[in-house]
């Protein structure tokens, strides 16, 4: 776009050559040592995840019953707030705290 | 609308993105190397990229029209499409970007060494972005008719025609410039006008909305009837109207219309009185009819409602981590851990877009009722800002509007042709041989370009919760267990492929064709994701768990790769992966 001498840009839709794999072919074997750790990491990495998306999506996944089930489904503004503000900070907060949680659970790994 | 300043502000919307795109180039050059560069956006830059290619029109009109014509429960989108981020941050994110994979097909065959998972990924990434094309499309062809006047079809194909130039010719490659300045656009031409509606509708003594019974027309409105439509009056209003009426032509003059039916001629204006109720058209009143109110979610509210929330929560909660235009922005993050990062900054650029969304429902319901009539809800957004305040002020504020629009479907349109493209040349063309990219340009876009053409009534963030079922059947098991469990074959991701997918595009299409026009088996069928989503599991993991011998042999060594740091597995070697891929 624009400036000439600016290297075309080539649009690229895969590996050139026969490989189209797409992929490094990973290492064929893992020594057990390693294995055992993955197997450790994955399992914090697992409760983590589910700790904040359960948490989440129980509280969002309850509300339709909720609202249909309590009178507050027809007041004005309060249910505007309860769908149309209050999900997007509990969603970033839940975001944040994943984070952190997994990257002091890979620090552990690199740690040892 | 003014046309000059919408037009203008459409305009402007396209030079300044050239303008950054341009400048984008410079900058990168600038930087060390052009190439490598474009794998180290830093995080913060990356999620202003991700969400400017991901608030879409559905996102930016779509809802706001929604909850125009069927109130609260249509928030359901914006906070699924937000808190799909979450879902792929905790389980996708990470491990998606140290799998090296640049689509989804490419992650399948990875992972599973398997040709066939490949290509049926391919086919379905392929659906899946025609789907969330056509709305795209409407939104646009729906945007430069409120501008131009010219016909919806029209204004899709024009869309169509300037992203295919510019996809094809490279132009518009999704630089991470351009998608970025988009989001921002996006979000300023969203916050500047809510601040001054604010302020009117505060004028206006704060008046309530109300969804229990129909809307009124807070001011003297004129509605504009560019085809013929059959309204029902349940009590007498005057009205003064231009046009034809009951056959009856009318230059301006007041006019009473009675009780009962009434059949108003095409390019007919009626402007209504404060306090009148808005009349509803008549139910199969021809083409013009409200698509709303055939939609899905009105369709059994008090019925179904909750089956079609709980099947809109599935499709976006599961849906998004499978959009093929987000997955390649992954690959632009340095590491897993980056990856990360932009997708928590991107749930907090999200929230902030989607704060502003309710505010232009509601005014639209109080403001903009008429809308309800003529079909346009869709529309919302863009009629507001003129009005409401009016004059130059309305006039400026409604170019802005019409300009994040234009960036809303661009930057969407731009980023699934080249995905979807992409994956056309390489995998399902491959007669044509990856060179032939550029043709492949013209299959991705001109399939939902003649969909759209077609299927007209079909409401612009309905059919992004289609795209997002299908996603949420297919991709979402296989990324999942695909990423934990080391246990998924060759077989079971197929079978469940087939079948969730499979099942969740079939429901769609039946769907959109009109297969199943009401009733029970048209709510099963138009939120598919409650069953199908299941159905993909189960069949992934039993027949995982019936073909266990066919597990790869290289399970192991991949989830080493997926889930340890790139420090403990050389990242630097995935990371140098694909050498030649500028994103």
């Amino acid at each position: 776009m624009g400036a000439e001498s600016v290297p075309r840009r080539e649009v690229v839709t895969g590996r050139p050559g026969t490989d189209r794999a797409g992929l490094p072919r990973p290492r064929p074997a893992v020594p057990a040592e390693e294995d055992t750790a993955v197997r450790i990491l994955m399992h914090r990495q697992m409760r983590a995840a589910l700790t904040a998306t359960v948490l989440l999506a129980a509280s969002l996944g309850l509300l339709p019953v909720t609202l249909r089930l309590l009178p507050l489904a027809d007041t004005w503004p309060s249910v505007w707030l309860v769908l149309g503000v209050a999900p997007y900070p509990a969603l970033l907060c839940a975001g944040a705290w994943y984070v952190r949680r997994a990257e002091r659970n890979e620090g552990d790994v690199t740690a040892r | 609308m003014n046309q000059t300043y919408g037009i203008a502000g459409v305009t402007a919307v396209v030079l300044a993105t050239v303008l950054v795109g341009a400048l984008g180039l410079r900058i990168s050059r600038t930087t060390s190397d052009f190439y490598v560069a474009s794998r180290s956006v830093p995080p913060r830059l990356n999620a202003f990229a991700v969400s400017g290619e991901y608030l879409s029109a559905a996102s930016f009109l779509g809802v706001a029209g929604l909850v125009l014509a069927q109130g609260v429960d249509m928030l359901w989108f914006p906070i699924g499409y937000t808190a799909g981020f979450l879902v792929l941050l905790a389980f996708v994110a990470a491990p998606l970007r140290r799998s090296g994979a640049y689509t989804l097909p490419d992650f399948a065959e990875a992972r599973l060494e398997s040709r066939a998972v490949r290509r049926i990924a391919s086919v379905l990434v392929v659906g899946v972005g025609w789907l969330y094309l056509l709305p795209q499309l409407r939104g646009a062809g729906l945007t430069l008719r409120l501008l131009t006047g010219a016909p919806s079809w029209f204004g899709g194909l024009v869309v169509a025609a300037v992203v295919t130039v510019a996809v094809a010719s490279g132009g518009m490659r999704s630089i991470t410039f351009v998608q970025a300045f988009q989001y921002w656009l996006k979000l300023t031409a969203l916050l500047v006008p809510a601040v001054f509606l604010l302020l009117t509708w505060r004028a206006d003594h704060t008046p309530a909305p109300s969804w229990d019974e129909r809307p009124v027309f807070q001011r003297s409105t004129p509605v504009r009837f560019d085809s013929p439509l059959t309204l029902t009056v349940h009590e007498p209003v005057r009205i003064t109207a231009t046009g034809t009426v009951d056959g009856r032509a009318l230059d301006g003059g007041p006019h009473t219309l009675e009780a009962g039916s009434h059949r108003i001629g095409a390019d007919t204006t009626l402007r209504f009185p404060p306090g009148a109720r808005v009349p509803l058209p008549d139910e199969g009143g021809g083409h013009a009819a409200p698509s709303s109110w055939a939609n899905p979610l009105s369709a059994g509210r008090e019925d179904h409602g909750l089956y079609a929330t709980y099947g809109l929560i599935l499709a976006t909660f599961l849906g998004t981590m499978g959009l093929p235009h987000v997955v390649v922005r992954f690959y632009t993050n340095p590491d897993g851990r980056a990856a990360r990062r932009t997708t928590v900054v991107v749930l907090g650029l999200l929230g902030a877009f989607y704060l502003l969304i309710p505010l232009y429902g509601v005014l639209g319901r109080l403001y903009a009722p008429d809308l309800l009539l003529t079909g346009d809800t869709d529309a919302a957004v863009l009629v507001l800002p003129k009005r409401l305040i009016g004059g130059v002020g309305g006039d400026l504020l409604g170019a802005l509007v019409a300009g994040g629009a234009c960036a809303a479907f661009l930057s969407t349109v731009s980023g699934l042709t080249m995905s979807v493209a992409g994956v056309l040349a390489q995998d399902v063309l491959p007669t044509l041989g990856i060179r032939h990219f550029r043709l492949a340009t013209l299959p991705a876009i001109a399939v939902p370009t003649a969909a759209n053409a077609v299927v007209s009534d079909l409401p612009v963030a309905d059919a992004v919760g289609l795209a997002f079922a299908v996603s949420a059947s297919s991709f979402c098991p296989l990324l999942l267990l695909g990423i934990w469990w080391r246990g998924l074959t060759a077989p079971g991701a197929v079978a469940g492929l087939l079948l969730g997918g499979g099942s969740a595009l079939t429901a769609v299409t039946v769907t959109i064709a009109g297969g199943a026009r009401s009733g029970p088996l048209h709510t099963l069928l138009a939120w598919p994701a409650v069953w199908s989503v299941p159905v993909g599991f189960a069949a992934m993991v039993l027949i995982s768990l019936a073909t266990r011998d066919r597990v790869p042999a290289s399970a192991a060594a991949t989830m080493a790769r997926l889930h340890l740091p790139e420090a403990l597995t050389g990242g630097a070697v995935v990371r140098d992966a694909h050498p030649d891929r500028a994103v």
